[in-house]
């Protein structure tokens, strides 16, 4: 079984990579450090503390402590040694690297008027691997794709309940099955773009804004680009829900993921629950991590009416 | 005989001659190499802070167009940077390579090295800020070569020309 990705090591010191290069990466999401606490691997089945020597262990006092130096260096390897040339990834609190991972930052946040400007003496990386499952949306795709074409699709999951990997593959299908799609990939983790080239495969007739706010994005796809359907990861803002408003009206069809656990919590929420009311997405899918991440629990339509539904259990 | 004798001490001559200028050569030198690195640091701040060019490839950029040694400091650190060594140790070790072949004094050198702990590690004002610092110590430094130049190199270049004079007399 293969390791984690040589994009992630390759931003590791140099000390941490033969441990980590001996772990079977299969199962684990996430690579944890934090300064003065062990080097911690997440994973489907939790947590787990990794020493040196690449052997995981469940007590932490086993495990190795991650320094200030680790950190730094890790930082420097991410950015490229150009912090500068990241300002806006720092006052969003995450990095996107090659290949569509994500590194979250914890440190001290920089504050000008009242809102995050940057984040310094940085202390903790979150790196989330990201994983790229084709097949992620073989049991979506029946729902999705009809005779009249493709339906938009809201898709609902709790974190980590692999919204974006099915989204992924749900794009890379429609768009290899003949439909020009637009992907607003806003935090590089859809397409894992790479100076603006897709490095996970998003489908042949995919467009990828990359880095570009989402409401921004989809209104500059259909002005440039043309497209049949647009895709954008994690919509909730009020700017994003206007402009699929507008694709939806003009015709384009829409796919979106949104945080929520079910159709209940997302109708109850302010600006998601007038999306869904305002009837631009004819089906809703959850998911959840039942049966690993992207497992499909149900399947409505725009009004709510349940079209499948997974036994539980 | 005396044909012989009058090419020796010409001979001679020569020697002390171009020995002077050999030791002015550095002074000459130095205000160039000083007004390389100041436009190489104004190149690097427009790659950094308007280009907003990741630093390896910033670096290698001003490293090309800028004559050694200056130049190959930059390039150098470049190099460094994208085989992953970290920022300030390429920094240094690029300065200390090429330091020796270059005119810079101690000084220079500091001026030089002084980035190796902020270069590429804060946003662009500071990155900014920084390089400007450095820039107006280098033209500093340039002003001050310029003056011990003007002053010293015809010194040394009369000094080397007298002592292969006396060394002619001695022998005549």
């Amino acid at each position: 079984m293969a390791g984690f990705p040589a994009a992630v090591l390759a931003r590791l010191p140099e000390r941490l990579r033969p441990g980590l290069e001996s772990v079977r990466a299969a199962g684990w999401e996430e690579i944890r450090l934090a300064v003065g606490r062990p080097l911690t691997l997440a994973g489907v089945a939790g947590d787990r503390f990794l020493a040196l020597d690449g052997s995981l262990v469940s007590r932490s006092d086993h495990a190795y402590r991650v320094t200030s130096d680790d950190v730094r260096d890790a930082l420097q390897l991410m950015t490229r040694g150009s912090i500068y040339a990241l300002e806006e990834e720092f006052r969003r609190g995450y990095l996107s690297l090659p290949g569509g991972h994500r590194v979250g930052m914890a440190g001290r946040a920089v504050l000008e008027n009242g809102s995050v400007r940057t984040i310094r003496d940085v202390a903790g990386l979150n790196i989330r691997v990201a994983r790229e499952v084709r097949g992620a949306a073989n049991g979506l795709v029946p729902f999705v794709v009809g005779r009249e074409g493709v339906r938009s699709t809201l898709l609902l999951a709790p974190p980590r309940g692999g919204k974006t990997t099915v989204l992924r593959d749900l794009v890379r299908q429609i768009s290899d099955g003949g439909w020009r799609v637009g992907l607003v990939d806003e935090r590089s983790e859809l397409a894992g773009s790479v100076e603006g080239v897709p490095q996970l495969d998003v489908g042949i007739r995919t467009d990828v804004l990359d880095g570009c706010p989402k409401a921004e994005g989809v209104a500059m796809l259909l002005r440039a680009m043309g497209p049949q359907v647009v895709a954008c990861d994690e919509i909730g803002g009020e700017a994003e829900a206007a402009i699929l408003g507008d694709a939806g009206n003009a015709g384009v069809r829409v796919l979106a993921t949104a945080h929520a656990a079910g159709l209940a919590e997302a109708t109850g929420r302010a600006v998601l629950g007038a999306i869904l009311r305002s009837g631009v997405f004819d089906r809703v899918a959850v998911l959840s991590r039942r049966r690993g991440p992207g497992t499909l629990e149900e399947v409505r339509d725009g009004a709510g009416t349940v079209i499948s539904r997974q036994m539980a259990g | 005989m005396v044909l012989l004798r009058v090419v020796g001490a010409a001979m001679v001559f020569l020697a002390g001659y171009s020995s002077g200028r050999v030791l002015s050569a550095s002074l000459r030198r130095r205000p160039g190499e000083l007004r390389d690195l100041q436009a190489g640091f104004g190149l690097l701040d427009t790659e950094v802070c308007h280009g907003l060019t990741p630093l390896p490839e910033a670096l290698a950029r001003v490293g090309r167009a800028l004559p050694a040694p200056g130049g190959r400091v930059f390039g150098e650190a470049g190099r460094l940077l994208e085989s992953g060594t970290p920022v300030s140790e390429a920094w240094i070790g690029a300065v200390e390579a090429f330091y020796p072949s270059s005119a810079w004094t101690g000084e220079d050198r500091e001026a030089v090295a002084s980035l190796a702990p902020v270069l590429g590690r804060s946003g662009r004002e500071d990155q900014h800020r920084h390089l400007l610092l450095v820039r107006e110590r280098l033209a500093r430094q340039e002003a001050e070569a310029r003056a011990q130049r003007d002053r010293y190199e015809r010194l040394w270049s009369y000094l080397g020309a007298l002592a292969g004079v006396g060394v002619v007399l001695v022998f005549l």
